[in-house]
Order: C-alpha cells, then sequence, then structure tokens
C-alpha cells in the first residue's frame, strides 16, 4: 500500500514524496482433526516480513540535464516465530526477531553529451542503523544510434538482509518463498557489477544482448551441506558464515512478429559461484545455458501458444565409487556396509531440463452472458512430464533373499504435466 | 495453414519426446574400480578384492594386475575363481562384478612394516601403501579364564583390560570356540558378541557372549585394523553414508578403496570347569 504525493513548489523543483508500507506473511497453518472427525486449521507458526518506507525527491531539469536529489526512510521488521513448528523437515525451531533502519540520502545526474552520447552518474549514502556506513556510486553511458542503442555501466549497492534460504538444499527448489532478517553487525553484504547492452530493432524484429559481470562480498552464506536432500531449506542465519559470490553472462533476447504469427526468444550463458569458509563452489540453481523460445499464432477465433525451455542441468556433486565395505574379521563374516566416495561439490551435472508448454485461448472476447464476456482458455505445462530432475541420491536395494545389493541412480523429478482449464470473466 | 501449424508443432515436440524415452544417465564411470585390501600379519597370503561399483553383476568382471612389495620382495597377484575365498564374504553379496586377487607371499606379514601395491586397472596405474599396525594388547586377564561349566546357555560376562596402538583405527574382539559333545566337535566363529568394536580411547570393556555346556575351549583375541579402513568404516557406523575421498591408502585414475593391515592381539584362553 502506497501514497503519492507530486507537486511543484519552489525553484523550479519537481517534487514527489511517496509513503508505502508492504507486509509479507508467512505464518504456518496445519489442518488438526478435532473430535466428533471435525477438521479445522491451527497456527503452528507465525511470521511476517515488512517494510515501511518515505521516500522524497526533487528533481530538476536544467540545461545541462536533470539533476534527483533525494533521501529515504526505510524500516524493515522480519519476524519469524517457529518454535512450535509442524514442519521441521522445513523450518528448524526458531524464534527471529530483529529490526533495522536505513536512512539514505543520494543524487543523480542525468546529462545529455551532444545529440547521441548520454551520460547519468549518481551517488548514495545510506546508513544501516548499528551497523554500517556505506557509499554508492554508479555510473552509465549510452549511445543511441538510428535503429540501435548501447550503454554501459558500473554500480556498487549494498543490502543488509540475510535471507534464511539455504540454497543448497535439495528442498530449496520446491519452496517458492523466502524469509529475511536484517544482519545484525557489518560488514553489509555489497554487490559490485559491470553491465553493457545493445539493443536494435529492425522491422519486425527486436534484438537485444546484455552482458555483466558481478562480485557480490560480505555475503550470509550456510557452510556448504554434507548432505543436500537432507539439508534444511532455511536456516537461522546466525549459523551462516561470510562469503563471496561472483557471476558472469551474457543474455540475448529477441522478438519478432509478423501477421497472425508472433515469436519471441532468449538465451542465456552464465557462470556464477559462491565461496564460503574457503570452499569455492558452482551454487545448486544454477544453469550454465539457458533457452526458451516461444511461440503465439492466431487462427480464426482461436490463439495458440507455445514454450519452449532448454536449459541446462543443475550442478549436483558427483559420484565418484561407491566402495563395498567388508566387516573385515577373522571369521569371514557376511556382514558389509557400503560408502559412497563423492567428488568436489557441485561439480557434477545432472540432466538437462527440457519442458514445453501448450496453450489455447478464445481470442478476444469469447462468448458473452448478459453483459459479461466469457473466454475460456486450456492449458497444458511439461507436455511429456520431461523428468526435469532436481537431485540425484544413490539407492541401495536389498533383495529378497537378502544377499544381493543393487545401486540405483535415483533421480528426483520437478513438477510432472499438468494439464488445467479455466474460464476468466470480464465485467 | 493447418500443415504448416502441425509442422511447427512436430519440431517443437520431437526433442521434447527424445528426452522423455532417453535412458537415463550412467550411475558412474564404469571403469571405475573399487578396491578392498587388508593385509594380516602372521600370513603368507594377501588377498584384494577388486569391483566395478557403476556396473550389473552380470558384466565382466575388472581387469586388474597387482603386485604387493614387501621388504626386499614382490609378489604377484594371481585370479581366485570365487571371490568368497580369501576376499571374505562380506562385500561379495554386492551386485556388482568382482574379482578376487590371491598373492602367497614369500613370508608372513609382519607387524609396523610398510608395504607397498602396485598396479594398473581400466583406467591406468594405481599405487597403495600401508603400515602394517602394531597388535593390541589383552592386559587383563593375563592367563587362562576358567568358567562354570552349565546345565543351560549361559550369557557369559568377561571384563577385560586391553590397550591398541595409535596406528589402530578399529577395534574388534573376536571370539573362536570349539564345542562338542560325545559325537564329536565343531570349531566355530562366536556371533554376538558384544560389543562389536572396542573404543580406542577407553582401555576397559566387558565382553558379552552366551556359551552352552557343550563349550570345550574357546580363543579370545582383539584384532585391530588401521586408520585407513578405520576412516570409511567410522562413516559407515556414524551413517555418513557420502564422503569426499580422502586420498590415503591408494591413489590412482579411478581407483578408490581401501588398503590396510591388521595385527592380532596374544589370545586369552576360555576353559569350562565343574563347579564344586
Amino acid at each position: 500500500m502506497a501514497a503519492h504525493y507530486r507537486d511543484r513548489p519552489v525553484g523550479g523543483a519537481l517534487l514527489d514524496v511517496t509513503v508505502g508500507h508492504s507486509r509479507f506473511g508467512n505464518d504456518q497453518f496445519k489442518i488438526q482433526y478435532l473430535h466428533l472427525g471435525r477438521a479445522d486449521t491451527t497456527v503452528t507458526g507465525d511470521g511476517h516480513m515488512t517494510e515501511d518506507r518515505v521516500d522524497l525527491r526533487a528533481t530538476w531539469h536544467l540545461s545541462l540535464g536533470r539533476l534527483t536529489v533525494g533521501g529515504q526512510a526505510i524500516r524493515f521488521t522480519g519476524d519469524h516465530d517457529y518454535l512450535n513448528t509442524d514442519f521441521e523437515d522445513i523450518l528448524p525451531p526458531l524464534v527471529l526477531h530483529d529490526r533495522q533502519w536505513r536512512i539514505g540520502v543520494f543524487a543523480n545526474v542525468d546529462a545529455p553529451l551532444g545529440r547521441i552520447w548520454r551520460t547519468r552518474a549518481g551517488l548514495r549514502l545510506d546508513r544501516f542503523a548499528g551497523v554500517a556506513n556505506t557509499l554508492a556510486p554508479f555510473a552509465e553511458l549510452s549511445y543511441a544510434g538510428a535503429w540501435w542503442e548501447a550503454r554501459i555501466s558500473v554500480a556498487r549497492s549494498y543490502q543488509s538482509l540475510a535471507s534464511l534460504r539455504n540454497e543448497e538444499s535439495v528442498m530449496a527448489s520446491f519452496l517458492a518463498y523466502d524469509l529475511m532478517v536484517p544482519v545484525k553487525r557489518g560488514p553489509v553484504p555489497r554487490n559490485t557489477e559491470i553491465t553493457a547492452g545493445w539493443v536494435g530493432t529492425w522491422g519486425a524484429w527486436r534484438l537485444r544482448l546484455d552482458g555483466y559481470a558481478r562480485r557480490m562480498s560480505d555475503l550470509r552464506l550456510p557452510a556448504v551441506p554434507a548432505e543436500p536432500l537432507d539439508a534444511l531449506p532455511l536456516v537461522d542465519p546466525s549459523f551462516h558464515f561470510l562469503g563471496s559470490g561472483t557471476a558472469a553472462g551474457v543474455e540475448a533476447s529477441w522478438s519478432w512478429a509478423g501477421g497472425p504469427l508472433s515469436t519471441l526468444g532468449s538465451y542465456r550463458w552464465g557462470r556464477a559461484t559462491r565461496t564460503v569458509n574457503e570452499a569455492t563452489y558452482v551454487p545448486r540453481f544454477h544453469r550454465e545455458h539457458e533457452l526458451e523460445f516461444g511461440g503465439a499464432m492466431e487462427s480464426g477465433r482461436s490463439l495458440w501458444s507455445a514454450r519452449f525451455s532448454l536449459r541446462s542441468g543443475q550442478p549436483t556433486t558427483p559420484i565418484l565409487a561407491i566402495i563395498p565395505l567388508g566387516y573385515h574379521n577373522s571369521g569371514g563374516s557376511l556382514e558389509t556396509g557400503w560408502v559412497v566416495i563423492e567428488g568436489d561439490h557441485n561439480t557434477g551435472r545432472l540432466p538437462l531440463y527440457l519442458r514445453l508448454d501448450l496453450g489455447w485461448r478464445r481470442k478476444h472476447q469469447g462468448p458473452s452472458a448478459g453483459k459479461r464476456r466469457v473466454t475460456p482458455f486450456v492449458s497444458v505445462t511439461n507436455l511429456f512430464s520431461a523428468p526435469n530432475v532436481v537431485a540425484a541420491d544413490v539407492e541401495l536395494i536389498i533383495n529378497d533373499d537378502g544377499r544381493r545389493v543393487d545401486v540405483y541412480n535415483h533421480y528426483v523429478p520437478q513438477m510432472p504435466m499438468l494439464a488445467f482449464f479455466g474460464v476468466e470473466f470480464r465485467f | 495453414m493447418r500443415a504448416h501449424r502441425l509442422f511447427v508443432l512436430t519440431a517443437m515436440l520431437a526433442p521434447a519426446a527424445c528426452d522423455y524415452f532417453a535412458s537415463p544417465d550412467e550411475l558412474g564411470d564404469p571403469d571405475v574400480i573399487s578396491i578392498a585390501m587388508v593385509l594380516v600379519a602372521g600370513e603368507s597370503e594377501a588377498h584384494l578384492l577388486a569391483g566395478r561399483p557403476f556396473l550389473g553383476r552380470f558384466d565382466p568382471p575388472p581387469r586388474v594386475a597387482a603386485t604387493l612389495i614387501g621388504p626386499g620382495w614382490r609378489a604377484a597377484f594371481t585370479h581366485k575363481t570365487d571371490p568368497k575365498e580369501g576376499c571374505g564374504r562380506g562385500p561379495t553379496i554386492w551386485a556388482i562384478p568382482l574379482v578376487c586377487l590371491n598373492a602367497t607371499l614369500p613370508e608372513p606379514i609382519r607387524e609396523e612394516v610398510t608395504y607397498r601395491l602396485e598396479g594398473t586397472g581400466p583406467k591406468g596405474s594405481f599405487t597403495g601403501e600401508t603400515t602394517v599396525p602394531a597388535a593390541p594388547v589383552i592386559l587383563a586377564p593375563a592367563g587362562t579364564v576358567w568358567l562354570p561349566r552349565s546345565k543351560s546357555v549361559v550369557r557369559l560376562r568377561l571384563p577385560i583390560r586391553y590397550a591398541a596402538p595409535p596406528e589402530v583405527g578399529v577395534l574388534r574382539p573376536e571370539v573362536f570356540q570349539t564345542v562338542g559333545n560325545s559325537t564329536g566337535t565343531d570349531s566355530r566363529w562366536v556371533g554376538g558378541l558384544l560389543p562389536r568394536e572396542l573404543d580406542l580411547d577407553d582401555q576397559e570393556v566387558t565382553l558379552v557372549w552366551s556359551y552352552t555346556p557343550s563349550l570345550r575351549l574357546a580363543s579370545l583375541h582383539l584384532l585391530g585394523i588401521g586408520r585407513q579402513y578405520g576412516h570409511f568404516w567410522k562413516k559407515w557406523t556414524s551413517f555418513e553414508r557420502s564422503v569426499k575421498w580422502p586420498s590415503v591408502g591408494l591413489s590412482g585414475e579411478g581407483v578408490y578403496g581401501y588398503f590396510d593391515g591388521s595385527a592380532k592381539s596374544r589370545p586369552v584362553e576360555i576353559r569350562l570347569e565343574d563347579e564344586g
């Protein structure tokens, strides 16, 4: 919820004031069976993250360019109480309550350099109450040609929040949200990046290219889990360590529209690392190559669409060997054990990700029902139920006679094929 | 237009269909071999068990050639037809292709002597090195133990004091007993002896096992196995199934496992005596 006020009080400045409040509630419920066969929901954990903010900004349009000066006050509260949680596979019992003020002032200049060159530069000073003061500059140079534009920028930013997510946990792949609390003491997590981009439009084609290199410092990261399949996806950040990360890559996206057919697609290549406790690894969520291709076609009263995704497999820790471990004694015992020898963390790759979605919907407005318009649609997600595994685990099956042990690689699949049918009402 | 649509759809669906029906990736490198080998002080034979952990039981066993190198001698391993002979039955229940190699040594394995292993596997050469630990010592009882003869099965509780040298990683008590009656005797290892492993930091424990009136003679000793094997055994007993390769004992491309030594303490004799 936000309120925005704009005025031009004095000196030709344009004044913008925004007051906002946002809240993310993360209460946990469970269905509890009561007497007489009745069921009800009860709260087993409660929590929320709130952000209150006030933005003040003054903008002057000068002959040399545009000057913006402003201030910002943000109060972030993370309040998570899961002492009595019934979901200990996801969240350990914890109580976290922290609040932090972030007071910042900034100034930006946006100035043209002739007709085709343009530059932007800015500086931001932040005080993270009780933690640190930070200075964050940025600069950008852009070029605008007849049918294409290009830009290059460098920037540094700070964010004084720590995530509870443990991205190295396999369970994190199935958890759609994040819980955060303010960092209690410095240094503040820092991001430094350089980006370059190019965008061109030629007829019905539009092509965009971007490259980036990023370095993240003073991150709060959990230790690398020995067993990602068993690791909790949400962890108290007080158990995290100071870490760092890098990311670099290129992204290309294009679109084309002609007649009843329109397509868009993108390709991304990137590298990413995380370093914690002197161990450097590729994070489990990273996919080196990602290709997306989508198309839509109008035919009569129907609008057909398809989306195709092809991505590199996620990193996984490779299995180097399995050692059948004998119970060495003088009697030649039948007992045996096994130990899996793993390679370095996340140096292997799971099978690639492949997914095809199809959709159909009634073009424009469908049949009318009084003054209402009804638009039916059908979609199929992950046609063919491609497994798209998120993890692998060695599984040993002891045969019925108890005398033979077979070894399997058990893949943990992601979402199977899902079909949706819907009706959209418009009033 | 309809044909055009069909073509576009077919082109997009084909790769998805191929991926879905493709066989899953192999579990691991099929040329990787696992080696399990523990030398026993006092024995004049050595046994090496090699397996291909990522292949099925009907696949051919690994081609492994190996030589054990002792102080002033080399002994080549030769194939044994049945892995259960010599290599112990424990690892051989695995449904993987296994081969057991056997070497006859010019002298018995000695305590506190370093032995080396040289060999070649599917991915190249490998080496290993281990120093056989000194034998553990049973400090008490010092001599023969006399047990009262009972009329039924009796649970024996035998306190012992012991000491293990620092190079021992796993310490196991073992009892070999002879039972019999007027029709004959039978000798076998005692099962169900508790505890199965002795604490290396402690020096006293009470062993527990059951014996019958038919017990005639038993012999107790402690078997100390080195730390290279102990590293894996501790992972197994602490339910840490996945471990990083420690690079101890064995090294070489595509070769994993353990090469270690063991030694037995002097035996303690156990006899029955009639009460009264």
